[in-house]
C-alpha cells in the first residue's frame, strides 16, 4: 500500500502502466466490482451497482 | 466531463467519478495515509473544482484502480451488465462524448435487431497544453511541479 499510495511522483516507475493498459481489462468483458465509498453519504457503493439502470461513465482521477 | 454527464443524462446514462490516489502529491494535497485524509482531499477536490457529478473514493490500497489500469485519468463507460463499451488511457470530454453517442445509438439500433457489434482499437490524440497542466501540478504545490517536471527524463 505504501508504494501505491507514493510520496513523489515518478515517471519511471509509472511509465508500465501506461504501457500495460491496453493489455488489461478489454472492450467486450465483463467489468470487476469493487466496493467504494460514496463521498457525500459514506456509504458503500459496489461498481457493478452503477450499471444497474443503464449505461455509466466512469471517470478515475485526482487533483492533477 | 460534468457537461457530458448533464448532456447524456437523459439517455438515462449514470456518470460518475472514483477518486483514487493523489498522482502528483505536493505540499498542499500530500499522498493518502488514511482513509480519512483521503476523504478529505476528495472534498477538497470536489469544491476547488466545482465537481457535479457522483465522487466515490476508492480503498486505501486503491484496489478497484489498480484492477482497472492504474492510469491517472482513465475513463471507462460500462454498459448492461457491466459490458465494457469503451476504456480509454486519458480522459478527452470529446472523444468520450463520441463513444457514448455510438454505443448508445448501437445499442438502440441492436434492440431493433439491424445491426451487429464488432470489436475495435484505435490511437486516440489529444491537444498537448504544457501550460494547463503545470497549473494543474501548481494547485498541489510546487513538489508536484518538481517531481513532473525536473525529475521526468525528457
Amino acid at each position: 500500500m505504501s508504494d501505491y499510495n507514493y510520496a513523489v511522483f515518478d515517471m519511471k516507475a509509472e511509465a508500465p502502466n501506461f504501457q500495460g493498459f491496453p493489455a488489461n481489462l478489454h472492450v467486450g468483458e465483463r467489468a470487476p466490482d469493487f466496493p467504494l465509498e460514496d463521498l457525500e453519504s459514506g456509504e458503500t457503493v459496489n461498481i457493478k451497482d452503477l450499471w444497474t439502470d443503464g449505461p455509466v461513465v466512469v471517470e478515475f482521477g485526482s487533483f492533477t | 466531463m460534468d457537461a457530458i454527464a448533464d448532456r447524456f443524462a437523459d439517455r438515462a446514462v449514470r456518470s460518475v467519478f472514483i477518486y483514487t490516489r493523489e498522482a502528483h502529491p505536493g505540499e498542499l494535497y500530500r499522498h493518502h495515509t488514511s482513509m480519512a485524509g483521503k476523504r478529505e482531499i476528495a472534498k477538497a477536490l470536489r469544491s476547488v473544482v466545482g465537481l457535479k457529478r457522483q465522487v466515490l473514493l476508492d480503498a486505501l490500497d486503491g484496489a478497484a484502480h489498480q484492477a482497472y489500469g492504474l492510469l491517472p485519468n482513465m475513463t471507462w463507460i460500462f454498459g448492461h451488465g457491466g459490458l465494457i463499451l469503451y476504456k480509454s488511457a486519458w480522459t478527452d470530454p470529446d472523444d468520450v462524448a463520441e463513444s457514448l453517442t455510438r454505443a448508445l445509438d448501437g445499442v438502440e439500433r441492436r434492440v431493433k435487431g439491424d445491426n451487429l457489434p464488432f470489436y475495435s482499437e484505435r490511437l486516440s490524440w489529444r491537444v498537448r497544453d504544457d501550460e494547463t497542466f503545470r497549473a494543474l501540478l501548481e494547485r498541489c504545490g510546487p513538489q508536484a511541479v518538481s517531481d513532473f517536471y525536473d525529475k521526468t527524463p525528457t
